[in-house]
């Protein structure tokens, strides 16, 4: 390299640190499919660069491997390359899988890319598995490989051509402790599947195998759910109801699907048949909006929905998040009367208009609920209260927001009311975090939230619609 | 507050806040105590330090990274290379000035700007070919021609599209 080149200023660790910032991701090692790694292009400008990326085994571990009927296939050198630069790191794998069957899924196990891979199976850490058949698991099983020592997370997708009579005997995964899919119909309970270790289970699902795939995973702390009406034919009804005494995050991530005829059945009788008793943290997230193309989607909550479930885990819960979910101040309120262990919510209001059309939503995050938070209403709502993070679409009365703010941010200083009850003790509020998605928010009003960071709160303001912009 | 001293022997003032966003002044100013002696730094000359001060003073009062900040697999995949609309104003600068920041806030022990010095390059070497980052660094390509023959096998299959 020329020496008179600044960049050859810098040391080989800040080269590594930008290099990890542009070999992020599967590196995809197909014979016809796109550019080269962005690895191996980097390893073609200098001598330098090649070695010291040679010298980062981490940047070498992450590789995504198509084997389809259609002869996209991986490329057995640049597969070799990869397992050899990666020296003895842990490897990230992405394998899809997409065949015709027993034949050709025979020829797939017998490629070299796959024969290369399979040999290093005492190294696989994260696997993310895209198959269609039940045999396609195959490579979790011996005689492809003999154990998985290392792998903690596995991820299946669309596993829907499903045969029950299948009967699969996994390899030891001692450490696996994460899994995440779409359909685990082929993970019949039966199998030796080592159930007993997950503690995170992720579920893209069809409502009616969340019961029994929980009920299988005694040792499970967290767990999400994402569901969407169109995976379902029908509006299912859950007989199964399940109780998990150990589980500690819920996570349910929901779609509408359709905007005019929002499915709210669907998380209904989802709570209705789930009860954990030691829950800690609850998250409600409509997602629908991640679809830039689609039509923004309404998820309805009301408290009757709600009702239920929170008082199963009504004196365990200590963090909430409503985000983009459409609910009355009024019927927010009543539910977190019921939820005073509560020491962290976060809610934000759902977006209130799709391509410039006004949809049919209601924003929680009224004037009036702002005000119920303020310490002091009697009784006081959510005594335990410590961390607020509120994203507001509606127009609301910004001083009532500073009083709230500042109420249980300096509750021992305000005197100016008599209501106070003495005898709740109330925690500190010690952050806060404001979105204000509104046009023409007059920054003015929210002056006095500054002087409370300046004397010690934890406190950011960001208004603007589009682009972002920190006021605080 | 604070006065730190650059190679260039000038000598800048900053709210002790502002200045222990750098975690070895940080450290030196613990070791020393309650002092008004200025703090020394060899390594970085004034034109840089004003910039470094600049950065610190707009990022004054946010949490500091974790040293030894966790990161998931799921985190690692998901790791962007996106920068805020301030700092990207901010490191808008010529390449020596690019890299000299980046030097400083290693030296300095400033993980947040080291970051956004390092996500630039990496923005600015994204999608290019290996020519083309040669040109834009004026990076000379140095390679004997087995190692040419070498590199040209591992990148054959854009020759088979």
């Amino acid at each position: 390299m020329n020496c008179t080149a600044p960049i050859r200023w810098l040391p080989n660790e800040i080269l590594t640190l930008i290099f990890e910032h542009i070999c992020v991701g599967p590196a995809t090692v197909q014979k016809i499919l796109g550019d080269a790694p962005p690895v191996l292009q980097l390893s073609a400008v200098c001598s330098h660069w090649r070695s010291v990326l040679q010298s980062a085994p981490s940047l070498w571990t992450d590789i995504m491997l198509w084997f389809d009927a259609d002869g996209n296939i991986p490329r057995f050198e640049t597969v070799r390359l990869f397992l050899e630069q990666s020296k003895e790191k842990l490897l990230t794998l992405s394998i899809h899988f997409d065949h015709g069957g027993a034949i050709q899924l025979q020829k797939i196990l017998d490629h070299p890319a796959f024969l290369a891979i399979a040999s290093h199976a005492h190294r696989w850490e994260f696997l993310e598995l895209t198959g269609q058949w039940p045999e396609d698991l195959c490579i979790l099983r011996a005689p492809v490989i003999s154990s998985c020592p290392e792998l903690e997370t596995l991820k299946l997708f669309e596993f829907d051509e499903c045969d029950y009579g299948f009967v699969l005997g996994f390899v030891p995964m001692p450490k696996l402790t994460h899994l995440h899919g779409a359909d685990f119909s082929p993970l019949h309970p039966t199998h030796s599947f080592p159930w007993h270790q997950l503690t995170r289970l992720g579920l893209d699902a069809i409502m009616h195998s969340v019961p029994r795939l929980v009920e299988l995973c005694e040792n499970l702390l967290d767990l999400d759910i994402h569901v969407d009406p169109r995976w379902e034919i029908h509006v299912p009804h859950l007989h199964i109801s399940t109780t998990h005494p150990n589980l500690k995050c819920l996570c349910i991530k929901l779609r509408s699907s359709d905007p005019d005829d929002p499915e709210t059945q669907i998380l209904g009788q989802l709570l209705a048949a789930l009860s954990f008793p030691s829950l800690t943290e609850l998250e409600i997230i409509n997602d629908s909006h991640e679809s830039p193309n689609e039509k923004q989607a309404v998820v309805h909550c009301s408290f009757d929905m709600l009702e239920i479930f929170i008082n199963k885990c009504s004196s365990t819960l200590e963090e909430l998040a409503l985000h983009d979910v459409s609910i009355s101040d009024s019927d927010l309120t009543a539910l977190l009367r019921n939820l005073p262990s509560l020491t962290s919510i976060s809610i934000q209001d759902p977006h209130t208009t799709s391509a410039g059309t006004p949809i049919d939503v209601i924003c929680p995050l009224s004037t009036a609920f702002i005000n119920s938070l303020r310490v002091k209403t009697n009784p006081v709502l959510l005594p335990n209260l410590e961390r607020i993070s509120l994203v507001i679409r509606k127009e609301f009365d910004e001083r009532t927001l500073i009083r709230m703010i500042n109420s249980r941010w300096s509750i021992h200083d305000d005197s100016d009311d008599e209501d106070e009850d003495e005898d709740v003790e109330i925690n500190f509020l010690y952050f806060a975090a404001v979105r204000i998605q509104l046009p023409g928010v007059d920054l003015e009003k929210l002056r006095p939230l500054k002087a409370m960071k300046e004397e010690g709160l934890e406190i950011s303001v960001k208004t603007g619609m589009l682009d972002v912009v920190d006021f605080i | 507050m604070v006065t730190l001293v650059t190679s260039d022997n000038e000598k800048f003032t900053a709210d002790k806040e502002v200045a222990e966003r750098s975690v070895l002044i940080k450290n030196m100013l613990e070791d020393v105590g309650e002092s008004d002696q200025p703090i020394p730094l060899p390594n970085v000359s004034s034109s840089v330090l004003k910039k470094v001060l600049e950065y610190c003073e707009h990022h004054r009062g946010e949490p500091l990274p974790a040293a030894d900040a966790d990161t998931t697999q799921d985190d690692t995949r998901k790791r962007t290379t996106d920068i805020s609309e301030w700092d990207q104003k901010f490191i808008t600068v010529d390449q020596e000035m690019l890299f000299e920041i980046i030097l400083a806030a290693n030296y300095l022990d400033i993980k947040s700007l080291l970051d956004v010095g390092c996500k630039t390059v990496a923005n600015m070497i994204k999608g290019k070919t290996p020519e083309e980052i040669r040109k834009l660094f004026n990076i000379v390509n140095d390679f004997t021609p087995e190692e040419e023959a070498q590199i040209k096998k591992e990148n054959e299959w854009a020759e088979d599209r």
